[in-house]
């Protein structure tokens, strides 16, 4: 009867996560969906043999054929590579964005936690007054002030995706601050450096792996909704969100242009989401059996 | 028809997970009679709640599955009986108290109201009357100012008093068995015993039978008629109480019975009882105590014995009991 | 209960100042002259030093930020530097299309989100559960905007079965609506499952089914009024977000809410109105989320009565 434990060789932690992980066929599904998307964004000159942004006024509004699988819009741009570039602009913003914001955030919510007293009081109410302040009310008047651009876009989200990361790595803090482990560093003359880096972040690294996949899709929406306001890039550089914008006077006439960039979104968007939900239950320890 | 209120025949519930088929209560029997109190008494993991919770119908479900047996309660077979019957018995036929006093009310509603629902529920009575009735079960039970406790939530009780309130909530409908599971494990040790006296009180007043069950033997001795032991899912000894703390038979109901910490004098190692309860997919091949047991034989490692009968009203699961015993 | 609704209502004082704090600063810091902007490229200095002494732009920034917030406490949000009206009469004219909107979209996120919620957990792991969470799924991760153009397509111009454009009368509201509160209800259903699977779990549904209560009431009065005390949390906020998010909806729709002023006064670059719009959405935000933690208080007794005899 012990022979069953005997065969079972230790394994770290995220091994286990990794094997439920795998499992897990709809995460694995969209990690290579996202894998797919990734490699359209860093090859996309590569994939197509169009410019995005030169205009072919004889080209204009073809629907989907041969030549242009996705149909070509007003200026005759082919519309697939303009999605390929499109691509680029929302994993980038997607995935610097967050990770400006969850360094933020972890060093936000590891001070807050960590010091406790006064810092703690001042750190909680900043967190709370960029959490009540509407996301993309905020993202706004800060796009507002800088500028439509791709630097202005991760810093303008990622200066604002903080608060929900702040605020779990806080909360996680709180609960192992206490445990002999930690203890026993400050005791033995530990710096708080040293104990935020070393003993600290290896027990925060699954929320962030988690609020960073389950962030990216919020801000590749955000950065959809800003450039379909026209406070996202400037034209004429492909983003879905812009596309749709220039899409939208066309819709009595021609509906393609307006169908494809809100599936590309949709897509991505979905793949982190579930990607995200599959890390969830893989990292979560309390979830294990 | 005897005056058992509760007739338990061969019972079976099994677990079916990636394991396979894991036996969690494996051919129980036993009966409770009318006015009495049986004890269920073993470690954790042995069966007992779950035991309690198939006579209830509220084993978990779909992974729990009753495969065998019967459960007799006033005649009628709880294992055959469609869910509506069910829910008419459950709270008015039989009741039951939980070992959490703390998350076993409903954070959101007052105490009053849970207790109401409870009558409402099963007597076609007026809301003025069931608030009548629930503020006299909860005078019952021993609660000082009633009306304030009837408006009061959960969380502002303690857990005495909350387990007062489960009390009186279980027994609002007169039930005909109360099934108390690890009624004090959670509590003081002085709550405990105001409680139990408690439940002995009700009982008397009441005439209901109670089914006790806990880890403590020193809480079978106080209240129980009868006793059963289990172990692993399977009763291993099963007496009058009297009887069973004069002759444990059983190498674990002697186990359990020395590991009661004695009172009167000090005592240099408790005796306790080496090993842990099997998992329910790593059970032994043989008698289920074999390994932990110090007597244990290699017959015992080969083969599981039957339920024997060793005296009058006394049945031992143990190779020990049986003829030929001596011989070897 | 009173003493948790003070600190609350301080709480939110507090938020609201220092949100006015951030919006005045940052917009602030803008880079070009509004004042030259406003007057046009042949005004002369003069007279663009006059127009800035005349709106107190000459002052150090801090005087300005109090005059700002003084101003606006009495009411005087300023004057739109394009219309030249108070920005609190376009404001308040404007609201009207916007709360119509925001309320019916919420409404809508509310039914489907807490109905779909709970039929997802009571027949958890059935076909039922798998399809409305891959609807919802789906629904957190359409763009809002987008989902108003394939409804203007679909339901506008081809079923011709709703208006596109305009606010005139409920019909006009259907679409905007719908689009608008998609998100959200599946945002609300996804929590109410969780909610509910988690409630589920609790030792008083055994204690509720052990009395004999089963059905719809076990799910309703004893898992669904527990379950809601997270599902109010991410309520609250969607309403707020729903608030924020109209904007693009009312772009889509050309409905003249606040949303709608205040893309145009972006693209006009009217500083009054802008800073105006958003302290004015903020502060409505920081409003519900207070009245989120009033409604928490009310479900939650362990809140609204105080800490009690625990442990």
């Amino acid at each position: 009867m012990s022979k069953r434990k005997q065969t079972q060789e230790y394994r770290s932690y995220y091994q286990v996560s990794w094997d439920i992980l795998r499992k897990n066929r709809v995460a694995m599904f969209c990690l290579l969906i996202i894998l797919m998307l990734t490699i359209i964004a860093i090859f996309a000159p590569y994939l197509t043999k169009y410019d995005p942004n030169a205009t072919k006024p004889r080209d204009r509004f073809q629907s989907p054929n041969a030549e242009h699988p996705f149909g070509t819009d007003q200026y005759g741009r082919d519309i697939l590579t303009r999605i390929f570039y499109g691509c680029r602009i929302s994993l980038s913003v997607g995935i610097i964005s967050q990770l400006i914001a969850s360094l933020l955030g972890y060093f936000i919510g590891v001070c807050a936690g960590y010091f406790g007293g006064r810092t703690d009081s001042v750190l909680s109410f900043i967190i709370q007054v960029f959490s009540s302040f509407p996301f993309l009310l905020f993202s706004i008047a800060v796009m507002f002030i800088l500028g439509p651009g791709l630097v202005n876009l991760y810093i303008a989200l990622g200066l604002l995706g903080w608060t929900s990361t702040a605020r779990l790595i806080r909360g996680e803090v709180l609960r192992i601050k206490n445990s002999e482990y930690i203890q026993a560093c400050v005791v033995g003359g530990g710096s708080p450096f040293r104990v935020i880096m070393k003993h600290l972040l290896p027990n925060c690294v699954p929320i962030l792996i988690i609020t960073v996949t389950l962030g990216i899709p919020n801000a590749i929406l955000s950065e959809a909704s800003l450039s379909y306001l026209g406070l996202g890039v400037s034209p004429p550089t492909a983003s879905w969100g812009s596309m749709i914008s220039e899409a939208q006077p066309f819709i009595r006439g021609y509906t393609y242009y307006s169908l494809f960039p809100g599936l590309a979104i949709i897509i991505t968007v979905l793949s982190f989401n579930l990607l995200g939900d599959g890390l969830r239950d893989a990292l979560d320890p309390k979830l294990r059996s | 028809m005897s005056d058992n209120i509760l007739q338990v025949r061969d019972l079976c519930m099994s677990f079916f997970n990636k394991h396979g088929e894991l036996p969690a209560v494996n051919h129980v029997s036993f009966d409770v009679e009318r006015g009495k109190t049986l004890g269920i008494v073993g470690e954790s993991g042995c069966g007992k709640s779950m035991t309690s919770l198939c006579v209830m119908g509220l084993y978990p479900q779909p992974q729990g599955k009753i495969v065998g047996g019967s459960i007799l309660f006033q005649g009628r077979d709880m294992t055959k009986l469609p869910p509506r019957e069910l829910h008419k018995i459950r709270g008015k036929g039989m009741a039951m108290i939980f070992q959490e006093p703390m998350t076993s009310l409903n954070p959101v509603l007052t105490i009053g109201d849970q207790i109401m629902e409870t009558i409402r529920l099963h007597e076609h009575v007026s809301r003025q009357e069931a608030k009548r009735r629930a503020m006299e079960m909860i005078a019952m039970v021993g609660i000082p100012m009633p009306e304030k406790i009837f408006a009061s939530c959960p969380h502002q009780l303690s857990g005495g008093m909350r387990q007062r309130a489960m009390i009186a909530m279980a027994l609002s409908c007169d039930p005909e068995l109360l099934i108390c599971d690890e009624p004090t494990t959670a509590l003081d040790v002085t709550v405990q015993s105001q409680i139990l006296s408690l439940i002995n009180r009700l009982k008397a007043q009441t005439g209901t039978s109670v089914m006790l069950i806990t880890h403590d033997m020193g809480v079978i001795n106080e209240m129980a008629d009868t006793v059963i032991v289990m172990y692993a899912g399977q009763i291993v000894e099963q007496a009058a109480t009297a009887d069973l703390f004069a002759h444990p038979t059983h190498p674990y109901t002697s186990g359990l019975i020395q590991s009661i910490p004695p009172l009167n004098r000090e005592v240099e190692e408790l005796n306790v009882i080496p090993g842990s309860v099997p998992m329910l997919y790593e059970l032994p091949k043989g008698c289920l105590f074999a390994p932990r047991c110090p007597y244990a034989t290699a017959r015992c490692a080969a083969e599981r014995p039957d339920i024997v009968t060793a005296s009058e009203g006394h049945q031992v699961r143990c190779f020990r009991c049986m003829p030929g015993w001596e011989g070897q | 209960m009173s003493r948790y609704l003070l600190g609350r209502v301080f709480q939110a004082v507090g938020v609201i100042l220092a949100i006015s704090l951030i919006t005045f600063f940052i917009l602030n810091v803008i880079p070009g002259d509004p004042v030259q902007l406003m007057m046009g490229e042949f005004a002369t200095p003069e007279a663009i030093a006059q127009v800035r002494a005349q709106m107190g732009l000459d002052q150090p920034i801090y005087k300005q930020y109090f005059g700002w917030l003084g101003n606006m406490l009495r009411g005087d949000f300023g004057v739109s530097y394009f219309q030249h009206r108070p920005v609190l009469d376009m404001l308040l004219n404007s609201f009207g299309y916007t709360a119509r909107l925001a309320v019916f979209a919420y409404v809508l996120a509310l039914v489907f989100g807490l109905v779909f919620g709970i039929l997802a957990a009571v027949f958890h792991n059935k076909f039922l559960d798998r399809l409305l969470m891959t609807l919802s799924i789906a629904g957190v991760s359409a763009p809002n905007f987008w989902v108003a153009i394939i409804l203007q397509i679909y339901f506008g111009l081809t079923l011709k079965w709703f208006p596109i454009s305009g606010a005139k009368a409920f019909n006009y509201y259907v679409l905007p609506a719908v689009a608008l509160g998609t998100r959200y209800a599946a945002s609300i259903s996804r929590i109410t499952r969780t909610s509910m699977l988690e409630v589920t779990k609790q030792d008083y549904m055994r204690t509720a089914s052990a009395k004999g209560v089963h059905g719809w009431m076990l799910v309703m009065k004893h898992a669904f009024r527990n379950a809601l005390i997270p599902v109010v949390t991410v309520a609250g906020t969607d309403l707020g977000n729903i608030l924020t998010g109209s904007m693009l909806i009312e772009t889509v729709f050309t409905i003249d809410g606040i949303g709608k002023l205040m893309v145009d006064a972006i693209n006009q670059r009217d500083l009054p109105l802008v800073q105006g719009g958003v302290m004015y959405i903020a502060v409505i935000c920081v409003v519900i989320y207070l009245l989120v933690d009033i409604l928490y208080a009310v479900i939650d007794p362990r809140i609204r009565l105080g800490g009690g005899a625990e442990g």
